[in-house]
């Protein structure tokens, strides 16, 4: 599956196409502006299958009624990240290397993960000299660097320390917001729920900081060429990122939308990403039914469809 | 909803003389921040405001920090037992158990209710069955305890309720500042260029960490709320780094005054406060030189009086869980 840079890139990129496209409903745009943030944590989190059929059902017919902070806009914006984060992710698991395809142990389908991460943080955000859409989201060129060892501050305090306390705080602070915290009917029941919503460290900050500053070339070519993971001469990543250097393209969207049903991975799953909120807009609009759009977000299991 | 309460019941059953009215302060004006009406996400309608905001939600870093030295202090303790040693040691690179000795603010629940569950982890821990799962608990309930004993003694120096505009209690950002300052400085002068810059590299530190999660885990019992309280946390963590890099570069002298000085919350004298510095060797310690550590904080600052009441709880973990002390007795002294 793609990681956090890839999530948060694809979200970026589909905002520009739903921006620089007349299919949507207002609602969609507005959202996406208004309350850019609220999609920004979605899109970096799990629960795409659950959540974004149900809130988009919930706001289609009150939209008109909403009112600011009623949790309309953002549960949009929520909505369609979240399914840019299904759709990238449906591209990127089909097409990872499996064991099977690993004849070496120099290779891992874990570290090729990252090195997709790496290559988006590279391609989308020019090693963090170019900012996400996110005024909440702070990167740089030191993201990717060992104790972020060239930004200006990095020689006032001794950065792994104090980053691994505010690792741990960050975990502490999203993980209080659960509900289950009070709804246990006691300590035990507690201890057993923890482990369904416990945030966990899971990927290695130093393997991605490797990959960044000290590409493996034999990796490189395994995980990410060979794989045609990213072409920045697909037409439909061009037209996102002369929207992001520009703010306007002149390639006509549905030539590179056509297109990239046989180009790059990045490209195929925006093209995905802009099928989802395509679907996503008929059911927003009532001109598909519920079955419809979950059949074509391919999220068939019952108990998820909410 | 049930046990509407609990959460914020951990503070308050463990004695810390934990301030609730403070908190529902705190917690109106976070959700006032918010301009919305809880009747207007899904489940989010039956939550009160108290429970909106829990006190873990708050970017404290004081307790994270006692938590770091409580692992230090019991690794280098020699009569503490290799598996809780294993229970309490964090990595952020990894997944391990030990990563869940930090998040024992978590715990909404009080020392007693703790002090039981233990006893029962004990029943199959000491045959053998210290698998990830119950290790994973066992750091938990540790972090707990030494979270909430260094509470009681950190709340002294919580009386206060100014509140900065992040919505965090003013005087717990000072005292932020001052354990970074302190031990995580590396001794340069610092201005306004400076203050600036760490507001830069902290909030630089939370698209890291969100890369170390891999994907965030959302509330699924209640995903819109979870949407609109984590968008707004975004927010609120933003304003409180700016918030910690002025008290670190360029604090005030009225506020250090009142917040830190005058509540002694920190005395670079005290042999706790020196022997936790994360530059120094622990090793192989005695528990007589343990209680002697404990006890040297008596007539101690705050923060001294903090991480000894975390240590004495941790060696008094260490005695349960080794069978020197029966679960009365243990519940008899908190």
């Amino acid at each position: 599956m793609s990681e956090h840079i890839t999530h948060v890139a694809i979200y970026d990129d589909t905002v520009r196409l739903v921006s620089n496209s007349k299919e949507f409903h207002e609602a969609f745009n507005t959202s996406l502006q208004n309350q850019f943030d609220a999609g920004m944590m979605a899109t970096g989190a799990r629960g795409n299958h659950l959540h974004a059929i149900p809130f988009l059902e919930q706001t289609r017919d009150i939209w008109h009624q909403r009112k600011k902070g009623d949790g309309t806009e953002e549960k949009i914006a929520a909505a369609l990240a979240w399914l840019a984060h299904r759709a990238i992710d449906f591209q990127v698991k089909a097409n990872q290397l499996s064991y099977d395809d690993i004849k070496d142990p120099r290779f891992s389908k874990d570290e090729q993960d990252i090195y997709q991460d790496v290559v988006t943080f590279d391609k989308v955000y020019k090693n963090g000299k170019k900012k996400p859409l996110s005024p909440n989201m702070y990167i740089s060129e030191s993201t990717l660097t060992r104790n972020m060892n060239n930004h200006p501050a990095s020689g006032l305090v001794h950065v792994d320390a104090v980053e691994s306390l505010f690792c741990s705080l960050i975990q502490q602070n999203l993980n209080a917001y659960h509900t289950f915290h009070r709804n246990s009917d006691s300590i035990e029941d507690w201890l057993e729920e923890f482990p369904n919503h416990y945030q966990k460290i899971s990927e290695n900050l130093e393997t991605y900081i490797e990959a960044h500053n000290d590409p493996d070339p034999k990796k490189m070519e395994k995980y990410i060429t060979g794989e045609n993971f990213y072409n920045e001469k697909d037409e439909l990543i061009r037209l996102v990122r002369e929207i992001q250097d520009n703010g306007k393209t002149e390639i006509p969207l549905d030539d590179a939308l056509d297109k990239a049903k046989n180009q790059s991975h990045y490209a195929q799953g925006l093209l995905r990403s802009y099928r989802f909120l395509k679907a996503a807009n008929d059911f927003f609009t009532k001109k598909i039914s519920k079955d419809a759009v979950y059949d074509f977000l391919e999220i068939f299991p019952a108990a998820h469809r909410i | 909803m049930k046990n509407n309460h609990i959460h914020i019941s951990a503070a308050s059953q463990s004695g810390t003389g934990f301030d609730r009215r403070e908190f529902i302060k705190l917690s109106g004006i976070l959700a006032s921040g918010l301009l919305v009406s809880p009747m207007a996400f899904g489940k989010s309608h039956s939550y009160t405001q108290e429970t909106d905001w829990p006190l873990a939600s708050q970017n404290y870093i004081t307790p994270v920090f006692i938590l770091d030295a409580m692992t230090r202090l019991g690794i280098g303790s020699g009569f503490i037992q290799a598996g809780i040693k294993h229970c309490i040691t964090p990595d952020i690179t990894f997944i391990v158990p030990g990563n869940a000795f930090r998040l024992g603010a978590l715990v909404p629940y009080g020392k007693k209710e703790i002090l039981q569950a233990l006893d029962k982890i004990k029943l199959t821990w000491g045959t053998g069955v210290q698998d990830q799962k119950t290790a994973q608990k066992l750091g938990l309930l540790a972090g707990a305890l030494c979270y909430q004993s260094s509470m009681d003694a950190l709340d002294k120096a919580n009386k206060f309720t100014e509140l900065s505009p992040s919505g965090n209690p003013e005087n717990k950002i000072y005292q932020d500042a001052a354990v970074i300052r302190s031990y995580l400085t590396k001794g340069k002068p610092m201005a306004k260029k400076e203050q600036s810059d760490l507001k830069s590299l902290f909030r630089e530190m939370v698209p890291r960490t969100f890369i170390r999660f891999h994907t965030v885990m959302p509330d699924d019992a209640d995903g819109a709320g979870w949407v609109m309280k984590t968008a707004h946390w975004r927010k609120q963590s933003d304003l409180y780094f700016g918030e910690l890099s002025r008290a670190i570069a360029q604090p005030d002298d009225a506020k250090v005054k009142k917040y830190l000085m005058d509540t002694d919350f920190m005395d670079g004298n005290d042999l706790m406060v020196k022997k936790i510095s994360p530059f120094a060797k622990i090793s192989d310690m005695n528990i007589k030189d343990a209680r002697s550590l404990v006890n040297s904080t008596e007539e101690g600052s705050v923060l001294a009086k903090a991480l000894a009441a975390g240590f004495n709880t941790l060696i008094d973990l260490n005695d349960f869980m080794a069978g020197g002390i029966s679960l009365d007795k243990w519940i008899s002294k908190i």
